[in-house]
């Protein structure tokens, strides 16, 4: 009895326990279920992360080296890295596409952010080359000997000396402080003073222990030391990330057009010698396209004719130099006075010839004498521009004997054609560099990708794009 | 022992393992879905960073937590400025 008893009492509690914990053994797969399809989606956009800065870093290398742009064609995207890396590859599909066919506004955004970090190089580069004289006083003077002889003590003697002027220098930094203060426009001045402090600190430091003997490299640990680390590269964001007007943005636009595009020009000449027109990296154009071409030209004019629009672009030079030389010769009394000589004679020389019926006054005549002596001039200079040869941007007497300030003012082809494209709408000039860069490295030419993948029923899309052109 | 006796252990253990079962499916997929959402979050922040070096705060499980984000592309074009601003001094003093 007691036997029977049991076993029912036993059959009760597994009944009750199977239909209990089959329920439970249900939810419980169940919830363990979604929680693994949850880790998978986060996984799968975990992977396409990957997949998209694969994509990007896959970037259109001619574009780069050429033009400074970042950019990716339709046969760098792919799936490759998705594939390898997602687990749950058998329940997802995914698909990837090139986003966001370059166009001008691209360009606005990206050519300014990739001139804007170079252009305190480009500033300082155009005035070294155009004060290359001075500099050779420089070379040339004791102190450069001096350290080029190898007499380490006296060259750290002269840097003690130097360093050792920090009233003179401080006055002068502090009133270069104040100056700057008041033109801060950007507000960006208080991050440039706690920046230039932390790495004045740690420079300082390190020059001192470096002028009392010691070589440990102390000035690479205070400069990676973690927090400068972060300072220089908080300063760094900072700086490439500054807003600037538009106006600047058009200046840069308009220089980067001068500064990367081929002309007709195919070597620049000076006494030194002569040398291939190069890019403002100094890389030879024939070495990017193989060939002369008239780029420069063609953004300055929009006629893809290459005999026309160079023809163009030379007429403009000649009519700007007959401009720029009548109006110095106004102004130069040397050359009024043979002006005013020449005219006297030709008027004279009128008056003869007309029996005294056509007296035409000097003081007239003298200004057509000028007016043709620009208009030859203006021929001459054009002739060496296109020849690849500066030329002083005043034809004025005073020039003659002050080497260095015609140097400081010497102009060459692209200076004339950099003045001239100005005056073209930037739209035009973006316009046009982009059929440039479109021929030059591919007609199909994106600023980002997206991925759009399904899984299990759901569907995820991804985006991105270059930092260069993404909004601010 | 009695069968009231049996029952009477028997019951709150069952009822505990049970809830016990019970309470860690919502549970593992409640930290799976917290644990996904943080992780999407750092991977938006890393689409929308512009910087070389950018740190901000995400709130997982009610504490902040501080997130790094980089980017290597800014990293490449300011190294490529530096080796680009080298070229063009020298380009300024070298070229004719």
């Amino acid at each position: 009895m007691s036997k029977h008893h049991f076993f029912c009492r036993n059959g009760g509690a597994s009944i009750f326990l199977c239909i209990i914990l089959s329920a439970v053994v249900l939810t419980e797969g169940t919830l363990y279920f979604a929680a693994r399809i949850r880790g998978a989606e986060a996984d799968l956009q975990r992977c396409m992360r990957l997949q998209i800065s694969q994509i990007l870093s896959n970037y259109n290398e001619s574009l780069l080296e050429k033009y400074g742009l970042y950019g990716i064609d339709s046969s760098c995207v792919n799936t490759q890295v998705f594939d390898t890396c997602f687990t749950g590859k058998g329940d997802a599909s995914l698909d990837a596409k090139p986003l966001g066919l370059m166009t001008e506004a691209d360009l606005r955004k990206g050519i300014p952010d990739y001139m804007q970090i170079r252009m305190p190089s480009i500033v300082s580069g155009e005035i070294l080359s155009r004060f290359k004289s001075v500099l050779g006083e420089i070379t040339d003077s004791k102190i450069f000997q001096k350290a080029k002889s190898e007499e380490t003590s006296e060259w750290l003697g002269y840097i003690k000396d130097f360093l050792g002027q920090k009233d003179k220098w401080g006055d002068v930094i502090n009133s270069l402080v104040s100056a700057v203060e008041v033109v801060d426009v950007t507000g960006k001045m208080k991050d440039i003073k706690d920046f230039a402090s932390s790495f004045q600190n740690a420079m300082n430091r390190s020059t001192t222990l470096y002028l009392q003997g010691d070589d440990t490299p102390a000035q690479a640990n205070d400069i990676l030391n973690p927090d400068n680390l972060s300072n220089i590269i908080g300063y760094v964001d900072n700086y490439m990330n500054l807003d600037m007007p538009s106006i600047a943005d058009d200046i840069m636009i308009n220089e980067y057009a001068v500064s990367f595009f081929d002309s007709k020009i195919e070597y620049t000449k000076d006494d030194a010698g002569e040398a291939p027109e190069s890019n403002l990296l100094g890389v030879p154009f024939t070495d990017i396209h193989g060939n002369n071409r008239a780029d420069l030209e063609y953004i300055l004019t929009g006629i893809n004719d290459e005999f026309v629009s160079v023809g163009t672009a030379k007429i403009l030079i000649y009519d700007m130099r007959i401009i720029i030389n009548f109006a110095s010769y106004l102004v130069d009394k040397e050359k009024m006075n043979k002006a005013k000589e020449i005219a006297q004679i030709l008027s004279a020389a009128i008056e003869v010839v007309s029996v005294g019926t056509v007296v035409v006054k000097a003081e007239i005549l003298q200004f057509a004498v000028l007016y043709v002596w620009a208009l030859g001039q203006g021929f001459v200079d054009m002739t060496k521009l296109i020849e690849g040869e500066s030329v002083s941007l005043f034809d004025h007497s005073a020039l003659s004997d002050q080497e260095i300030l015609a140097d400081a003012i010497s102009t060459d082809y692209r200076d004339y054609l950099g003045l001239m494209l100005l005056a073209v709408p930037v739209e035009w000039k973006l316009s046009r560099i982009l059929t440039i860069l479109k021929k030059d490295c591919g007609n199909e030419l994106y600023t980002g990708v997206s991925l759009s993948g399904t899984f299990r029923g759901s569907q995820f899309v991804m985006e991105d794009t270059y930092d260069a052109y993404s909004p601010a | 022992m009695s069968h009231t006796l049996e029952t009477a252990i028997a019951f709150p253990i069952v009822l505990s393992v049970i809830v016990l079962l019970i309470s860690a499916g919502p549970v593992l997929y409640e930290e799976t879905v917290d644990a996904a959402d943080f992780q999407l979050s750092a991977i938006r922040q890393s689409i929308q960073n512009d910087n070389i070096y950018f740190k901000s705060n995400l709130i997982y499980e009610g504490e902040s937590y501080e997130i790094v984000s980089t980017s290597p592309e800014r990293m490449h074009f300011f190294i490529r400025a530096i080796e680009d601003s080298g070229k063009i001094l020298i380009g300024g003093v070298m070229s004719p």
